[in-house]
Parts: C-alpha cells; structure tokens; sequence
C-alpha cells in the first residue's frame, strides 16, 4: 500500500485511520452525559404520574384513569426515544427534508376546511388533531423537532448568519411552520419557535449585537402586534395583567383558571400538603386542566416549594445535560441539534410553570414529562432519543469544531 | 476577554450563556412560586380550604311579639308551603306531555313523520293532558280552600313575575351577547333576544302558590299529589296569629239608651291588633338588602342575617319597623368534604318584642266599636249634617298609661285579619272615606279642638301670659263690634245668642271657662300666648316629635302654616281653642291629658316595653293652674253644665261617663276638617264623598278616690259632636279599664 510522503496525509490515508480507529474502538458511547437528560426525564414523569394521580379526585380507589394510561404511555414514549437514538443522527438529517415536507403537508392537512373530520376533528374552534384511530396527534409536536433539524441542517455549514442580512433566511425557516400553527390556532406552541431560533443562532455563533437588535425590534413591534391578537387572547392579556396586581375582578370569569392555580399553587407551602389533603384541596377547587396543562399547580399543593424546585431543577439539569451532549460534540449538525431540543424543550416547560404561577397569560401548552398526554410525552421522549443520539455517537477523530468564531459579538 | 481566557471555545461559551439565561429564569420562576407559597401560603389556603367545606343555612325563626300580658300576638309557626312545578302553572306542562305520548304512540314511525303529521298526533294527544291539568287545579282550588278565581289569581301573579325576571335576565344576556360579539367582530353587532332566551331557572323550578298550610292541608295536598302532576309539600314557616280573630264579651247594658240591651254579648273581633304588628312579605326587594346593610354596617356576604330568596321581611307597622330585632340570624352547618368533619354555628333567633298594649284592652275597645252595636254609626240623636243617618264612621282611640306613659291601646275602628289583607285588599287599600289601611290612633293627625283648651291654660299661665285669678268675660265674640268672627261656639241662633258670661253671671274663671268650653276665654290666652309660645306647648307635647319606640312610623302632627308661611295673630287665636295650624292624634291627646295628670311632666308615650326608663321631661307649667284645669276637666264631665256632662236622646238626657267607682274629668271637642273627595273624570267637579267636622273626646280616669291613671282619648272622623259621638265611646273604653281592673290599684 502506498502510503505517499511522508508527514502528508492523503484523504485515503485518514479514511484508513478512520476505518482502523473503528476497528479498535466501538462507534456508540455508552458513558455520556444524555443519561442526565434520560435520569431527569424519568424523573419529571415520575412526579407527573404521582401528580395526575392526585387529580383523580377523593373518591377514586387505586391508581387513577389518567395516571395508570400515563404510566401506559411511558414505555411508548421510551421506544419512541430508541427510535430517534437508533439511526445515526447525520442519517436523520438527511431525512430532514423530507420530515420538512410531510410536517408541512400535514401543518397544512388540519388547515383545509373540507378534510373529513374523522381525520381531522376541530376542538373548541381549533384544528390541531389527526386522528389515528387509537389515538390523536398533533402534527405541531413533530413540527418543534423537525423546526430544529431543519434549523441545525441549514446553519451547519454556513457563516452568513453572523451578517445581520444572513438573519433572514433562518427566520424565514421559522415563519413557516410558525404561520401554520397560529393559523389552527396554537399560539403557545407558536411561541415556542422564537426562543428556539435564538438560542440556536446563539450557539451557532451569530453576532450577539444582531440578537439583540432582533430582540429590541421584537420588543418594539409587540406592542404593534396587539390589535392582531384575537379577542380571548386580549383578555387573557387582561386577566394576567389583572392577576399579577391583585384584581380579582376576573377571578370568577376569564382568570379563572388562573386564580385557582394561584390558589393551590400557594396553598401548598413550603412543603406541600399531605397526599390525602392535597387530593381533597385538588378535587374541590375544580382547577381545569389540572392533570394536563396545570399540573404544576399539583405538584406545588402536594410537594410544596421544594417540589416546585425540584421540578425547576430537574428541567435544569436536562438542559444542563443537552448542553454538555452539545459541548462533547463536535459535529455541528448534532450540536445545534441538540441545542435548540434543549431550548425548545426549557422553553416550554418554563412558559408553562410562568403561565401557571401567573407570570405569563394561559395558552393551551403541557409541562414536557409531566403533563397527561401521549402525544407530548412520546414528542418529549424523542426529544431525548435524539440527544442520545448525538451523545452516543463517537465524534470524527479528526473533526473540525464547528462555530468557533474569533469574537463573541 | 477575561471570559474567553476561561473558556477558550466560543461554542463553549455560548453554551454557557444560554446555561446562565435558563439558570436565571428558573430562579425567576423559583422566586415567585416562594412568594405564592410562603408570603401569600396562609390566605391561599384559606382560600383552597374555603371550597372544601360543603355548608347549608339552619333557618332562625322570627321573634315574636307579644302584648303586655306574655300573650303571642305574632309567632313563627312550622308549617307547610304546596308548589307547583311552572311548567304546570303555565300549561306548558300538557303540550310537553301530549308531545310524548305522541312519540310514544308512534313507535319508530316518529322520525319518517312530517312535521305536520307530529302536530296532528300532539294535537290528538292535547285534550288528555288538559283535562289532567283542569283536574289538578279544581282539586287544588277545593283542598286549598280557594276559589278558581283566586287561584288563577296566583297563576297570574307568579307568570307576571317569572315573565319579568326572565326579561330582565335575558335583556342583560342580550346586552353582554352583543358586547361580547361587537368586541370579537370589532363592529357593532346587534344580539336579539332569540340568541339569549334560554329558559331561567325560575322557568324549571317550582313556585309556592300556596303558603303556611297547616298539617291538615298539607296531608290532603300529599294525597292530590300521588295522582295529579307538578305538586311539592315543601316544608315552610307561617307567621301566626294567634289573637287574629277573638271574640269579646261587652256589656252593652252601659250604652247609649237607645243602643242598649241587656246584658252581655260576645263579639267577634278581627285584627285588633294587625294595624300595630302589621305584617310580613315572603318577597326580598333590593331596598330591604340596602336598608339592612346600612343598618348592621356588614357586607351581605358577611352577615348572617343577609337576605335570601324568599325569606320574611317585615312590610308594615312593627314587623317592618322593628325588623332588624325580630329578623334573627341563620346558623350554619359546615361539613368538610374531605374528613367529614361537621362544624356547626346555631342560628340566633329574633328577639321577641313585647308591647305595652293590653289585647284584652284592645279587643273590648274594639268591640265597643263594632258597628252592628251602633256606636260608630251616625244616629238621629248625633245631630250630624253632613253624613247620613246610619252611615259607619271610623273611630280612633287612643288609652295611655298616666304613670308610665305607655300606651295600653291604640284602637281604629276600622281592622283587617292577616288573611283580608289577601283577600280583601281592595276595602283595605281602596276604600277612600273609612280606608281601613290608616290607623286612627296614631296614623292620622286631626285639628285638636276644643280638647286643648285645659292644655292652654296650663301654658298660658306657666309662661305668664295669663293670670289664674283672672277672669275674662264671655260677650258671645272676641273683637268689640265684630260678632260675626271669633265667636263662642255657645253664640249662635239655635242657642238663642248665649253667651257664657250670661250663663254664669259675669266674667268667667278657667274652671267655668274650660267646663262650658268658653272659646273667648281660650282666644283671650291664644292670643296673650302668641303662636310662638303656643307652638313651644305642642311641641313640648310632642307634636311635631317623635314617639317612642314603637311608634316610629305614628304620624308626628303638624304646627305651622301648610305654605310655610309665619304664624300670625290670628293663628294663635284659633290655636287657643285648638284650631288652625295645628293637628295632631288621639295618641298625642291621650299623652297631654297624661302630662295634665301628671302635674306637667311629659313622658314620651311608647308601645314596646324594652325595659329601658321611659323619656320624661318637666314643662314648666304652673302647678295652680294644672289643679284648675284639672277641675275644670272634672266639673266638665260631672256638673250638668260642662260639655262632657250628658246628651240629649229623644226619651231625654243621659249622661255621658256612668262607670261607677270611677273618677273622670275629660273634655269634649269638635275639630273643623276638610271633606273627602271622590275620583271623578277629568274636567269634572270631583264629588264629595264625606264633609263635616270631627268629633273629640279626652278623658281622665282612676279610682274613685285615687289619682288619676289613665287617659283616654277618641276622635270620630266627621262625627261631628264630640260630646254625643266621641263621648259614649270614650266612656265604653273607661269600663272596660274597670272590667280588666286597671283601676283596682294594680295595673295588670
């Protein structure tokens, strides 16, 4: 074998190092940091099960409905997490394209008027659902996590973002599904899109005075935007800004829900209720949503503040855990990947608590892990199989690493 | 650059930066949840508990009023209320009914049917039901002890006020419909009342049509509703009363000879005392939640006592006065949802009022005046000239207590039971002359005639405008020269142009001047007085003032011009014989004679007995000439030449006052009025429906050689003569003093 001059090596000759590394060394790492994501998704279910049981209410016996469906849904959501991790994620986004059109396809699917409701079936004026039969999904869930392949495929390879002209084609990637969902509508799920989209071009390397530009130009446009929102979301403006003063005006009417989760939020304490309380507090204060969208609001009554931190610690260390994924990686695909799931999933789950502790107005989003739902404990779950996906894979030996920029700003 | 010397890759870096960022907001939302659960924990909790305790009212009972004997003249009493679901009331019920059967009769036919062809089937089905419903209402008339037309009476009543609550509710639907969709739109919608005009719960739900049934009643009604439709026996409380109708025993061998008979005669006496107690409503208006709220100073979700959807509410005379007292409170009974715990506040009942009036009293007075016994109807003998022979007359009479100033009776002669209140409402609040809804006692204020006159002296002579030992001379007018003003009442054609002087033989003293009424006299001290000073009297007797309690919705009386104007001269000459600008009620009467007895001391007269000390001042009169009127009241009564001595009866004189062992000194009146009119057409004179003057009579009582106790004083509106009409009965009110022993030195 000729191996050339030497000192220089020839392309063969890395890929013959390659081929020889892998010989020796297995391609899937078994000791990385996605088991912390793994450990505090595991954990965050946990606490959701015990949570949605407590919604069952004081006459149930045993194992509640929701939580024992919950607990059904946990190993779908496992498989779905093997799954994403099974493929090697460079294979996924070369798929991501094609996700891309049949997310679309299917954003645009719940959209069209005339699609026969046993395939799409509108809930409170909203199209969201296809319906499997089995069960419903909404094609918005896949849309968070093919935003983000789609996102990482395209600032891979590139450096125009770092211009404030190169901003407009990855925001352009963010309108898109962004439009569709508010179109349903879905404004929380919407919402989430705009925080991904920074957090990811942070990481990538974009100039922080652009993002910050963005932001101020957001900031200043919000106000703008306002005439736009629909008249419930107005009021739900309203009856946030209501409740942060103290006006219980609404308290009966449109900030109901929001009073109630207040109100069992504080009932907790520092560290919460009994069980057989806390379940009484829970079913007579007739919270809506409780076990789904407000289960935060559960878990504070039962486990009281240190639930509440743990909770907010455990959704810390899963990002905290995507992030050293990210760091151990070097591919940039896998990096960003893994980012904006970190982003999408923090941000979510954060809006969701604000909206519950009334920070922030009530749109319809689950708490990621914890909320009763299949097809967002199946998306979560995913969610972490892609980042073992990345975890798992052993970075090229002689890789590049990627967004390693000479200036921060 | 410090930080890039830390962490040398800027991928790595920037990890960090949007660590940092969760990191902080995590914090943020830690922060806030601390503050929830610990700052605000204890008010949350109270709040999350609030809802996990499942609670209901314990109904209190409203006090009771009772009379100065102990006896229940108003009570709380369980009883039953029967209701009817409102579909039935309306009718609707039939037409829901035939639509089923229809449907039932029809089978699996009902969907392939045109809709014309259902209604063919309905309509077929319709007369069943209708019957059914017709039987109910005949069989409910029948138990209920109502006649048709009262009780579609109710039906309508209860349709009304559903219809107007359902309209208002659904106007304000409509309203907030229209705001709702204007705000969504961003245009003006009009909302109709079609998009809101859901049925109202008042609309399903049953309604009383019948109150306070008795165990009796109630059974029957249980048995009518195991076979006819809608009816509920709901578990109720009625106000009693007790003494509603009594009958009384009178002794009318001490009437006027020609009314006389031997012997005594029971009587049946209704609602003696429903124009004091009044009555109650099973309606809340939003002025009794105010009214309450302005009195406890609570909040409705913070009183105990709050209104609720048909409750009690006093709505006349002392129930409505006194409601506050007599309403209670609600207990309430907790129960925890989630350990079962029960938590339970015991209702407070309604303090009980009791009156200082006597029923007994009451009633025999009342009777006294029962017009089958001919007292308060117009006999040949009264002289009257302006109402006819044999017309009724009401009368009021008013009986105070000289030592503590209480009211012992307060009687009109115009009553109503609870049950006419219902029944006849049209006599009680339609009738213009008698209009039995005024209490002639205290409710209505009259001109106070010749009654004063002893009053004046008293005045005149504490203020010095007068001197006792002066005597004023009768020339038959006031004014030298002018003998067609001012005169004495004695100074006329059909008395031969009299004058006191005459009678007497020259200028008179008080006890002549008050015995024979002498209206010069009396002018002589109005005018020396003047309006002033003779305002300062009456208001000292309380004219004007207030009574106590009790009393708080008796009419005050009036002193002064009508337009406002400033008393002149001439008005405190007519005062002086107690006409002109001033007016007052028996009561007021009653309590002055009572202040006279009392040597010049007022007591503010009262009807409930609170057990506080009654309110007294002294009025400065002189004591001298308090003895003079006293004499001159008494010689008035028992010397033939007073005006309260006797009248004339075809078979010849009688006296007026002929209880044995019994002092009396009083006074005679007649006090001018206005007439009544009647309704006419627009444009046309409106008739007169009763003229004339209103008759007085003031008396003193007690034992034959004691102090005097009680006064007594009755005025009979335009009954003209107070001697012939007014005294008669003012005598019948001071024997039945005797029977019930109020002058046998205890007073019961």
């Amino acid at each position: 074998m000729n191996h050339g001059a030497p000192g220089v090596i020839r392309w063969n000759d890395a890929r013959l190092h390659e081929t020889t590394r892998a010989s020796r060394t297995p391609n899937v790492l078994w000791r990385h940091p996605a088991w912390i994501c793994l450990g505090a998704s595991l954990g965050l279910t946990t606490l959701g099960v015990v949570s949605i049981n407590l919604t069952a209410g004081t006459n149930a016996v045993g194992v509640g409905s929701y939580a024992l469906k919950q607990l059904i849904f946990l190993p779908v959501g496992l498989l779905a997490a093997s799954i994403a991790a099974a493929p090697h994620y460079k294979w996924v986004g070369r798929m991501t394209p094609a996700l891309v059109a049949a997310t679309i396809a299917m954003l645009l699917l719940v959209l069209v008027p005339l699609v026969p409701e046993w395939i799409v079936k509108p809930r409170n004026g909203a199209r969201r659902w296809i319906s499997l039969g089995v069960a419903d999904f909404q094609p918005s869930e896949i849309a968070k996590i093919v935003y983000v392949l789609i996102l990482a495929r395209y600032l891979r390879f590139r450096k125009n973002y770092r211009r404030l002209r190169g901003l407009a084609p990855p925001l352009a990637l963010t309108f898109v599904p962004m439009a569709l969902i508010v179109i349903e509508p879905d404004l929380g799920t919407a919402l989430l899109f705009i925080p991904t989209f920074f957090a990811v071009l942070v990481a990538a390397g974009a100039k922080l005075r652009h993002m910050a530009l963005l932001v101020l130009a957001a900031a200043m446009l919000a106000p703008a935007m306002y005439p736009v929102l629909r008249p419930h979301q107005r009021d739900r403006v309203h009856a946030m800004w209501n409740q942060i003063r103290g006006d219980r005006r609404n308290a009966d009417s449109i900030n109901y829900q929001g009073f109630q989760a207040i109100t069992l939020i504080g009932a907790g304490g520092v560290v919460g209720q009994g069980a057989d309380k806390s379940r009484a507090i829970i079913d007579f204060n007739n919270l809506p949503e409780d076990h789904n969208d407000m289960i935060f609001a559960v878990i504070v009554n039962r486990f009281g503040l240190v639930g509440a931190i743990a909770t907010i610690s455990l959704y810390l260390a899963w990002i905290a855990g995507a992030m050293l994924v990210a760091g151990g990686c070097k591919d940039p695909f896998g990096r960003l990947v893994v980012v904006g799931l970190a982003a999408i999933l923090g941000t979510q789950a954060f809006i969701n608590i604000a909206m519950t502790v009334g920070l922030a107005p009530i749109t319809g989003m689950t708490l990621p892990f914890v909320s009763y739902g299949g097809s967002s404990l199946v998306v979560a779950y995913a969610m972490v199989g892609l980042v073992w996906n990345v975890a798992m894979r052993r970075p090229a030996y002689l890789a590049r690493k990627s967004f390693e920029f000479g200036d921060d700003d | 650059m410090k930080t890039q010397r830390l962490i040398p890759s800027m991928f790595h870096r920037r990890l960090t930066l949007l660590l940092i960022f969760f990191l902080i907001g995590g914090a943020g939302l830690a922060a806030r949840v601390g503050r929830l659960t610990i700052i605000d924990h204890e008010a949350l909790l109270r709040e999350a508990e609030r809802r996990l305790e499942s609670s209901r009212w314990i109904e209190t009972t409203r006090g009771r009023i009772l009379d100065r004997r102990g006896r229940v003249l108003a009570t709380d009493r369980p009883a039953f209320d029967i209701a009817v679901d409102y579909r039935v009331i309306t009718g609707e019920w039939a037409v829901i009914e035939a639509a089923r059967s229809a449907r039932r009769s029809a089978g699996d036919r009902w969907a392939e049917l045109s809709p014309a062809q259902r209604d063919a089937l309905i309509d077929a089905a319709l007369p069943e039901f209708t019957a059914e419903l017709e039987g109910l209402w005949a069989d409910f008339a029948a138990t209920a002890g109502l006649t048709r037309v009262e009780l579609e009476e109710r039906r309508s009543a209860i349709i009304a006020d559903v219809q107007r609550t359902a309209n208002s509710i659904w106007e304000r639907r409509r309203l907030a419909r229209q705001e709702e969709l204007s705000r969504q739109r961003e245009t003006l919608v009009e909302a109709t009342l079609a998009d809101v005009a859901r049925p109202i719960r008042e609309q399903r739900t049953p309604h009383v049509l019948l109150r306070g049934v008795d165990d009796r009643i109630a059974f029957a009604f249980r048995k009518l509703a195991e076979r006819r439709p809608g009816l509920h026996i709901n578990d109720g409380v009625a106000r009693a009363h007790p003494f509603d109708v009594v009958e009384a025993v009178i002794d009318l061998s001490t009437f006027p000879a020609n009314l006389r008979q031997p012997g005594e005669r029971s009587v049946t006496v209704r609602g003696a005392v429903a124009g004091i107690v009044g009555w109650t409503r099973d309606k809340v208006f939003e002025e009794d939640i105010k009214l309450r709220q302005e009195a406890t100073g609570l909040a409705p979700a913070e009183d105990p006592g709050r209104y609720l959807p048909g409750d009690t509410v006093g709505s006349f005379g002392l129930e409505k006065q006194h409601e506050l007292t007599l309403r209670g409170e609600r207990g309430r009974e907790g129960r925890r949802l989630d350990t079962g715990a029960i938590h339970r506040v015991e209702p407070k009942p309604g303090a009980d009022l009791r009156l200082t009036i006597d029923l007994d009293l009451q009633t025999q007075i009342l009777a006294a005046l029962t017009p089958e016994l001919g007292l308060t109807v117009v006999q040949d003998w009264h002289g009257n000239f302006t109402v006819p022979v044999g017309e009724t007359l009401a009368a009021g009479v008013a009986v105070v207590d000289v030592r503590t100033g209480e009211a012992l009776a307060l009687v009109t002669s115009q009553t109503f039971t609870q049950e006419e209140l219902t029944t006849d409402a049209g006599r009680i609040f339609g009738d213009p002359v008698l209009a039995p809804a005024f209490h002639r006692a205290f409710d209505r204020p009259y001109e106070p005639g010749s009654i004063v006159k002893p009053l004046v002296l008293a005045a005149a002579v504490g203020a010095g405008a007068h001197s006792l030992g002066a005597r004023i001379d009768c020339p038959g007018h006031l004014l030298p020269g002018r003998n067609d003003i001012y005169r004495c009442w004695i100074y006329r054609d059909r008395f031969g142009f009299l004058t006191h002087s005459q009678q007497v033989g020259g200028p008179l003293d008080a006890v002549e001047a008050i015995a024979r009424s002498c209206n010069i006299y009396f002018y002589t001290l109005g005018r020396a007085l003047g309006a002033d000073r003779l305002a300062a009297m009456y208001r000292d007797l309380g004219v004007g003032g207030k009574f106590g309690a009790g009393l708080e919705a008796a009419a005050p009386g009036f002193i002064g011009r009508l337009d406002g104007t400033p008393m002149e001269p001439t008005d405190a000459i007519f005062m002086g014989i107690g006409q002109g600008p001033v007016s007052w009620t028996p009561l007021h009467a009653a309590s002055a004679y009572a202040d006279l007895a009392r040597g010049g001391r007022h007591i503010v007269p009262r009807i409930i007995d609170d057990g506080s000390p009654p309110i007294q001042r002294d009025l400065g009169w002189n004591k001298a000439a308090i003895n003079e009127a006293l004499a001159g009241l008494k010689k008035g009564v028992n010397d033939t030449v007073g005006t309260g001595h006797h009248y004339t009866l075809p078979t010849g004189q009688q006296r007026i006052f002929d209880v044995p062992g019994v002092r009396i000194a009083g006074k005679t009146g007649t006090a001018q009025s206005g007439p009544i009119f009647g309704d006419a057409p627009e444009g046309s004179a409106r008739p007169v429906l009763r003229s004339g003057d209103h008759g007085w009579t003031v008396v003193l009582a007690g034992p034959e050689n004691g102090p005097y106790t009680h006064a007594v004083a009755v005025v009979v509106e335009y009954g003209g003569s107070g001697g012939r009409v007014a005294g008669p009965i003012a005598n019948q009110a001071v024997h039945a003093l005797k029977r019930l022993g109020y002058f046998d030195g205890v007073s019961p």
